[in-house]
């Protein structure tokens, strides 16, 4: 059991190959990436509620028009402004995503934790994640939002409904390595409540983690609403979208209107990515001995 | 440490979630379509419901069984489906199962390619990341891996569909074969030549997941105390990945690319609808938007089928082909003791 | 005289890592290293674990970790040793001793990992050569096809040994060779290790175990806070002529030689026999205050029941040691005792059975403090979910004030360790048990530790369980040592003339 001797120089270095380079001020990077995310996301949700409507409104006079001065992003067939609609429909997405994935997450902290004390519990949720994650996500998702005829709450209660075993994997996980830990252990037998066991040993080990997978989460919920309304089963077609604008986008494919199909995905993409910045930046802050250079 | 492993209790095991899971996610499935607020004649007249009187609506009711008893209707549809009928198609008019079986021929062909190709090259990218943590080329692969994983996949196959077949005029529009061939008459390399865009797109989908797996236990491997000797003993940093890192890196990807097979279905609808292949991907499609209550059940339940062979196939292969589990190792063991 | 080898002066080896989130700190781990070998020498490099030793066999082989700074010299043959000849020369001339399984990798067969080590050293048939080694060291075929989860823990030793010597390589490394291994097989490692010494080899061993390495070293540097304070004989060590006194203070520290903590005043080493609630009986045991009866334990998929039908009893007149190599079910035993596992035994106290709420008479500190201790608490805090220990018991344990307001990974695991104890000392303790208590640190602080354990509860009556892979150790603590055999605890035979430890232990 004394194999663990040279652990000490090990935990002092970094946990990789030798003569890899060392990154630079990597840890500054991702922070200030982090930030420059935050504030991209709100201005997109800032200026999607002060752009006009009017943009939305169909316009014969200025019919697909490619991207300019007067439409950053062009116009489509009916002659409304996609940079409007883009803003818009990102705006949307997020939510949409805001929504499902908190819900998603509430599901998963309550479900994960129960699960770790019990047994019983344990067998019921451990089934239900089972249950879900036997079907692939997108046949899940069409099936609950057929059962509730799409629209908008279908999509989100779809999104929900699939998206929360993961995280609550990752929690239960989380809450049997705490409880078993020997930390945990110790301040039992040296006579502490399981209150202040909870307060404060797991609440400090599990809030990073429900936090993260949220922020996590986002990415997925938004990525899959966007699929299922261009599938035609989520956000009805009159809403500006993602998904119907890039479905909408095929039917001019061949016209050769590229740009109604590639602006508001390069703008999706770079939203998701932005995400991934934050849950980065936001797991510096939080964990910064977990979050290796 | 371990108990000693036995394939029979292995394969009960699997036989007895089988056995608990498919019931379930039957009836799950089953609850979420009769749920649905379309109504099933009313989807499958379509237009011209107007034109048929009630009577008629109520005798299609009745061929479909659409009268009695949510209870009494899954236990009829789950016993049937044991036996291999999964009712009727209504917009396909034709017996669910065949249309599965024909659908997933053409599917197949197009994921068992996306499969082997993204596993093969998110492999070796992986490998390739891990080993030069830190450099260009890891920065360089790790940003793909990134972006492909943040992009929704249907977007990807449009921006393929819209350079190689709008602008370069390369591949083909859409479909499975020329207009006008049936899709059983189109030579190979017609089919190849349809086919190709949509696997390429499936498999840049599929490389992100791979790489940043493999990217991952690559680093453990190169951190290991047993790369560390190697080092000492002067190879480089390829020369341990390659030593080290590929051995003990392929069978943790292996599992995962058959576990991804879910992923990897979820990708061939969407896929599918945007090239238009006709698959079993769009087949779902069709069948969600056009009400078709008896395919979607046939595919919910071949999809849950599908991901647990694949699960499963996963399991027993890293098993076989891992030394310290392996059972011929065990015996040696017993004898020498 | 044969001229040197290998020349190292002032050898520092600096890390750089984040303090905080953005802030970055120089650890130094290696702070003035001079080491000196001639061919058909073997060196030990003594020093406490966690102090940075094996970054030394990192520095020659130039391994060193990306975040890691190299300071000093190193001469090998009459050349400096830069980056670029070390890279040359290692897995050829110069080459590290693997010393754990975790050494092997665990999907190569044993033949192919000793082919790879000749082909890294360019022998002209590496496959025949290895296979000429493997059966040099007695290896059959079939045993060297074999996976390293498949062989014996001689086995493994012996194809560990042929990795390093199918190189003939001249100066060989090894990093902590006895660590977690049963007496007879640490024999079998040091002595492979002489027998490459007098090859004509040169054989640095690192180790925090200096009395393992005695008997095979011919000479010792020791290490204290990073620097290399003293180099001698083996020779002088172990008869004691030691001129300085750091190396002199270690050695009497040694289990063997009289288990001494400097700086302590001798008034405080020296309990006084009737501070003891209990005082022993001449020749007799007084009535013990714990005992455990009917322990039972099998580790699912284990063939043996680790414990069977096992009993125990602790008094506090005298403590009780438990021997044993690693893995044989000692930590299972005290983790029932302590109440951490649950099992139908019956555990009872005064006879009376164990309270289950508030803080606990039985208290087990274990092998890894730093398992122990939340990683996001303060250790000041964890230390107060015991008691609230005085600045006099934190001192006699050499807890610094500073250290409360840090966080786990901020301090090494010698000084979490102390941590731990204190913070286990609760007002009403009754029995402590101590896992392998003092493993990690070096014999002066080992003998600091139980001075101050014994002064703080040889008053209070407290009955001590010591765990122990180490019989002198145990020995030295005059404890009542027994044994697991086949699941139940044996005595052993007492030493012919036992004596009362008159410096520490009455």
């Amino acid at each position: 059991m004394n194999m663990h001797a040279p652990t000490e120089t090990r935990a002092l270095a970094a946990a990789s190959a030798p003569d890899a380079p060392l990154p630079g001020y990597q840890r500054l990077r991702t922070l200030v990436a982090a930030a420059l995310a935050l504030v991209v996301l709100l201005s997109i949700a800032l200026g999607a509620a002060l752009l006009p409507d009017d943009g939305l409104a169909t316009n014969l006079s200025a019919r697909a028009l490619p991207p300019g001065a007067d439409h950053l992003f062009g116009t489509d067939p009916l002659g409304r402004d996609m940079f409007t609609r883009t803003v818009k429909g990102l705006a949307l997405s997020m939510q949409v995503g805001l929504l499902s994935a908190g819900f998603a997450a509430l599901l998963a902290l309550v479900l994960g934790v129960s699960a770790a004390l019990h047994p019983k519990l344990d067998a019921v949720v451990g089934l239900l994640i089972d249950l879900v994650m036997s079907l692939p996500h997108l046949v899940l998702l069409i099936l609950v939002s057929f059962a509730l005829g799409g629209g908008t709450r279908g999509v989100i209660i779809a999104v929900i409904v699939s998206h929360w075993p993961t995280l609550a994997r990752v929690l239960r996980a989380e809450m049997r390595q705490v409880l078993a830990a020997d930390y945990v252990q110790v301040a039992r037998m040296l006579g502490r409540s399981r209150l202040y066991v909870a307060r404060r040993h797991v609440l400090p080990q599990l809030l990073p983690q429900v936090l993260i997978g949220a922020l996590l989460l986002f990415p997925h919920a938004i990525l899959h609403e966007a699929a299922l309304t261009f599938l035609g089963f989520g956000l009805a077609p009159h809403l500006p979208a993602t998904g119907v604008l890039l479905a909408e986008s095929m039917r001019s494919l061949a016209a050769g209107l590229w740009w109604l199909g590639v602006l508001p995905g390069v703008c999706l993409l770079g939203m998701v990515l932005m995400f991934g910045r934050i849950a980065e930046g936001l797991r510096l802050v939080l964990d910064p001995r977990r979050a290796q250079d | 440490m371990n108990a000693a492993f036995s394939w029979r209790a292995f394969a009960l095991r699997r036989a007895l979630r089988l056995a608990i899971l498919l019931p379930l996610v039957a009836l799950c499935a089953f609850l979420l379509v009769s749920a649905s607020p379309i109504d099933p004649v009313g989807a499958l007249v379509g237009a011209e419901v107007m034109h048929v009187g009630v009577e008629q609506q109520a005798a299609i009711a009745h061929k479909w069984g659409l009268d009695q008893p949510p209870a009494e209707r899954f236990l009829r549809w789950f016993g049937n489906a044991l036996q291999g009928d999964l009712g009727r198609s209504m917009i396909f008019d034709d017996e669910v199962i065949d249309v599965i079986g024909e659908r997933l021929l053409a599917s197949l062909a197009l994921m068992a390619l996306a499969w082997t190709l993204s596993g093969l090259i998110g492999f070796g990218l992986g490998i390739l990341a891990g080993a030069l943590e830190g450099s260009l080329w890891d920065r360089l692969i790790r940003g793909y891996a990134f972006v492909l994983a943040s992009a929704p996949t249907f977007w990807i196959a449009i921006l393929l569909l819209l350079f190689f077949a709008v602008q370069l005029g390369w591949a083909p529009f859409c479909c499975a074969a020329p207009p006008g061939v049936l899709p059983d008459e189109a030579t190979l390399l017609q089919r190849l030549h349809h086919i190709a865009l949509p696997a390429l797109t499936l498999s840049l989908l599929g490389v992100a997941q791979v790489t940043l797996y493999t990217r991952d236990k690559v680093r453990e491997v190169m951190a290991s105390d047993y790369a560390l000797l190697s080092f000492a003993q002067g190879e480089s940093r390829l020369g341990v990945a390659r030593r080290h890192a590929l051995r003990n890196a392929a069978l943790p990807a292996l599992t995962l690319q058959f576990a991804s097979l879910s992923e990897l279905f979820g990708g061939s609808i969407l896929a599918e609808t945007v090239f238009t292949y006709p698959g079993l991907g769009a087949a779902t499609v069709d069948a969600g938007t056009r009400g078709d209550a008896p395919l979607l059940l046939g595919i919910a339940l071949f999809a849950a089928l599908f991901v647990f062979a694949g699960n499963t196939l996963g399991d027993v292969l890293a098993r076989w082909l891992d030394p310290r589990h392996s059972r011929a190792a065990r015996n040696d063991m017993a004898a020498d003791a | 005289m044969t001229t040197d080898m290998l020349q190292i002066r002032d050898l520092r080896v600096s890390f750089s890592r984040y303090r905080g989130l953005l802030g970055r700190e120089r650890i130094t781990a290696l702070d003035g290293v001079d080491l000196d070998l001639r061919p058909g020498e073997l060196v030990a490099l003594v020093g406490a674990s966690g102090a940075g030793k094996s970054l030394l066999a990192h520095a020659v082989l130039g391994i060193l970790p990306r975040n890691a700074q190299r300071e000093g010299e190193i001469h090998f043959e009459d050349a400096p040793l830069c980056a670029k000849r070390s890279r040359a020369l290692r897995g050829k001339r110069i080459a590290l001793v693997p010393q754990a399984l975790t050494f092997l990798d665990p999907l190569a067969r044993a033949h192919r990992q000793v082919r790879w080590a000749a082909l890294a050293a360019r022998r002209d048939t590496p496959h025949a050569q290895a296979q000429a080694e493997l059966s040099r060291f007695a290896l059959r075929a079939d045993a060297q096809r074999r996976f390293p989860h498949e062989l014996s823990g001689g086995m493994a030793r012996r194809v560990m040994t042929a990795i390093a010597t199918v190189s003939q390589a001249s100066l060989l490394i090894a990093d902590e060779p006895t660590t977690g291994l049963d007496p007879q097989v640490r024999k079998l490692a040091l002595d492979q290790l002489r027998a490459l010494a007098d090859e004509g080899k040169g054989v640095i061993v690192i180790t925090h175990d200096i009395a393992a390495v005695l008997p095979v070293a011919d000479r010792i540097v020791v290490l204290n806070e990073g620097r290399s304070v003293d180099h001698l004989p083996a020779g002088d060590f172990a008869t004691g002529r030691i001129p300085h006194a750091y190396t002199a203070s270690l050695r009497r520290a040694l289990p063997e030689h009289g288990f001494a903590a400097p700086g302590t005043p001798a008034s405080a080493c020296l309990p006084t026999p009737t501070a003891s609630p209990t005082a022993p009986t001449a020749g007799g045991e007084a009535a013990p205050c714990f005992s455990a009866r009917h322990i039972r334990w099998q580790w699912p998929g284990n063939t043996q029941p680790t414990l069977d039908d096992a009993a125990i009893d602790l008094s506090p007149d005298r403590i009780t040691g438990l021997l044993g190599a690693s893995g044989g079910g000692k930590t299972t035993l005290a983790r029932i005792l302590a109440g951490y596992l649950k099992t139908d035994c019956d555990l009872r106290l005064d006879g009376q059975p164990l309270p289950t709420r508030g803080a606990r008479p039985v208290q087990l500190i274990g092998q890894h403090a730093e398992l122990g201790l939340h990683p996001r608490m303060k250790v000041g805090a964890s230390l107060r979910e015991g008691w609230q220990p005085d600045a006099a018991t934190l001192e006699r344990f050499g807890i610094r004030p500073e250290w409360l307001g840090r966080y786990p990974h901020e301090l090494s695991g010698g000084e979490l360790q102390r941590i731990a104890i204190v913070r286990a000392l609760v007002p009403g303790l009754r029995v402590l048990i101590a896992d392998e208590l003092t493993a990690m640190h070096d014999t002066i602080t080992q003998a600091q530790i139980w001075r101050a354990l014994r002064d703080t509860l040889a008053p209070r009556g407290v009955a001590i369980l010591a765990i122990s892979h180490d019989e002198a150790l145990l020995r030295a603590l005059d404890a009542r040592i027994l044994r697991l055999h086949e699941g139940r605890l044996i005595p052993r035979p007492e030493p012919e003339h036992r004596q009362p430890a008159p410096a520490l232990m009455r």
